[in-house]
């Protein structure tokens, strides 16, 4: 008793020395808790980053092969088979004349079959090609430019200096009255 | 070191400076000095016992203490026991073990040493006189069988020795004056009576008495007719003189002070301790809790800065959510045009790309030959061709699968020689079979020696385009 009498106020200030310890400690074990909540958001922050730029460059893509691949744009919508028919014409018309083809002549079925939603008109084109590239680059246009007409056929026939040929080919469309049905 | 000696009777303090300058004082009245004191307790107050035991390596001192101690006085509570070993000893029935057990009354020596303390004195620490004289009697009785007597005032010690070792004390007060004619034969004869003790008890003669730090008083001539009366050899070790015997004996002996008895209880130390350096306590304390305290707030305000911090980054996490939400329509976008795409593979799979194989018949058709006719049907189903295969023992062709696309091509050779014809016409058949999109050939030759004209039909290998994954 004497003992702590003689040093109580060295008692008091251990005993504040103590109690800013405890405080220290458990403010220190909270303050860990903050850091490793901080480092989980950074880590959180640096991975939605990453998320954002993928989604960013996806969503440039998605205007490069929306385009691309539309089946839109493959498989046109008339608003009757006529209109599909006309163009099929001219589009036909245009790849011969692109290919330098002369005196040439279509034929384009009177009805399409219908087949999963997509119709399929048949024609057949004739001309006369000087040379056997511009019938080569026909074939490509018709094929892997769209819209998309199918090669079903096809005669060539050498003719003086130039290459007659006869070409089969299905034409595929939708109509829009149909769209989304 | 230079240290003050002290000697403690009752409300008397006796002192003896380090540069030999004694002085005696009330305890009350003792001038505040800034030294290291030893302290020689008041011996009327200390309780001895000899605890004398047949040694064993296994003794154990503090059982020992704690078994004697309270025999020593009345109330044990009010003491503190402490002791030592003063030595062995060989004997008839073996070797034996001396120890002193000293009882010191606690509320004295807090007492004392409180008084000590408030004058400033640091008492270094505290003795008993018996031990002291024991300790220092060793070295006068190196030799043979005898006694040390010292004589404080009117108060004689006596101290036996056996071949040097130290085996009994006694302690009487002289009823004669001490210069008076009967204190020779009151000497003598008490001289006499410990010799006869010591002659029963340890079954030796005394031959000797040697007198300590004689009083003024202990003339030779009176060393001489003790001797006469008294039967041993009396021998005075220094003149005799006015020094205080206690204080002169301790300033001898302080090299031996570390071998003595301290007779402060630990608790009191403690205390005397903490009374000494209260002060430096007090600080050393406040600085710890300064410093702690000083931790503490600065971690406290690095927790508030860094909770406010993550609060903000919380914020700004959070603010992501909007943003990535309206970014997953790319996703959903994409999962969509996944889906068109498939569809789109789909229906360009129905392509012929029958470019492929016209485009490469430029590349291996060689100058020389001239392709005439080429015919071509996706979907022949022509007997014609077929018949042909299968009627030159070729693949047949599987019915129920779809149709397989031939390639009728008649072609010219130009050379004029026979030879030369044929075997541009071989190179040319040879080149079409490596073709890549040529799955098998047929060839009518039958006019190519007559007018260089041959008909190739060319079963062509399925071309399929990949699906979009």
């Amino acid at each position: 008793m004497r003992l702590i009498k003689l040093l109580k106020f060295s008692a008091l200030f251990v005993a504040i020395g103590i109690v800013a310890i405890g405080y220290g400690l458990y403010v220190e074990a909270k303050l860990k808790g903050i850091y490793r909540r901080e480092e989980e958001i950074a880590r959180l922050d640096r991975d939605r980053k990453n998320v954002f730029r993928s989604l960013e460059e996806l969503r440039k893509q998605i205007d490069y092969y929306s385009e691309q691949y539309s089946l839109d744009r493959w498989v046109p919508f008339f608003s009757d088979p006529l209109t599909a028919r006309i163009f099929l014409r001219r589009h036909i018309a245009g790849l011969l004349d692109h290919s330098h083809a002369r005196a040439f002549s279509m034929e384009v079925s009177p009805g399409a079959k219908k087949r999963g939603g997509i119709y399929y008109l048949g024609a057949k084109a004739r001309g006369r090609f000087r040379n056997y590239r511009d019938l080569v680059r026909l074939l490509l246009n018709l094929e892997r430019e769209a819209p998309l007409c199918m090669v079903e056929g096809l005669e060539c026939e050498k003719s003086g200096e130039e290459i007659e040929v006869s070409v089969e080919l299905t034409f595929t469309y939708r109509l829009k009255e149909e769209k989304g049905g | 070191m230079k240290r003050v000696y002290l000697h403690w009777e009752g409300e008397w303090i006796h002192g003896l400076r380090w540069d030999g300058e004694k002085f005696t004082t009330r305890i009350l009245a003792l001038p505040r000095m800034r030294r290291k004191v030893l302290l020689l307790f008041d011996d009327s107050l200390l309780q001895y016992k000899l605890v004398e035991l047949p040694f064993s390596p296994r003794l154990n001192f503090k059982k020992i203490l704690r078994a004697e101690g309270p025999s020593i006085v009345e109330e044990p509570s009010a003491y503190y026991f402490t002791g030592r070993v003063l030595g062995k000893m060989r004997k008839r029935e073996g070797e034996r073990i001396t120890y002193l057990i000293c009882a010191v009354p606690r509320r004295e020596v807090e007492g004392i040493l409180e008084l000590l303390h408030d004058r400033g004195v640091k008492v270094e620490k505290v003795i008993s006189p018996l031990d002291l004289l024991i300790e220092r009697g060793r070295d006068w009785a190196a030799e043979g069988n005898g006694c040390l007597v010292l004589i404080d005032q009117k108060k004689v010690y006596i101290l036996f020795f056996r071949e040097g070792n130290f085996v009994f004390y006694r302690t009487f007060t002289l009823t004669s004056e001490v210069e008076g004619p009967d204190v020779g034969e009151e000497l003598a004869m008490e001289l006499r009576r410990s010799s006869l003790y010591l002659q029963q008890e340890f079954k030796v003669g005394g031959e000797w008495a040697k007198v300590v730090i004689p009083p003024r008083w202990f003339t030779q001539e009176l060393a001489d007719e003790v001797t006469a009366r008294g039967g041993l050899r009396v021998e005075l070790l220094r003149p005799p003189s006015d020094q205080p015997p206690w204080l002169q004996l301790l300033a001898e002996a302080d090299g031996a002070v570390g071998r003595l008895l301290s007779l402060v209880p630990p608790d009191v130390k403690v205390l005397d301790f903490a009374k000494r350096h209260c002060a430096t306590i007090t600080l050393i304390a406040f600085g710890f809790a300064l410093l702690t305290s000083s931790w503490a707030m600065i971690k406290y305000w690095e927790y508030r800065e860094e909770r406010a911090f993550l609060r903000k980054k919380e914020e700004i996490l959070r603010q992501w959510e909007p943003i990535l939400q309206k970014k997953e329509e790319s996703y959903r976008k994409l999962q969509a045009l996944k889906e068109e795409a498939q569809k789109v593979s789909r229906h360009l799979q129905e392509r012929s790309l029958i470019y492929l194989p016209m485009e490469t018949f430029a590349y291996i058709t060689p100058r020389g030959i001239h392709l005439k006719e080429i015919n071509w049907e996706r979907a022949s189903s022509n007997p014609r061709e077929k018949g042909r295969f299968e009627a030159r023992g070729r693949r047949p062709v599987k019915e129920g699968l779809p149709p397989i696309p031939f390639l009728k091509v008649v072609a010219v050779a130009d050379p004029k020689g026979m030879e030369a014809r044929y075997d541009l016409f071989q190179r040319f058949i040879s080149d079409l079979k490596e073709a890549p999109f040529v799955e098998e050939i047929d060839v009518d030759d039958s006019s190519l020696l007559q007018d260089g004209t041959f008909e190739v039909t060319v079963r062509l290998r399925k071309i399929v385009a990949h699906e979009v994954d």
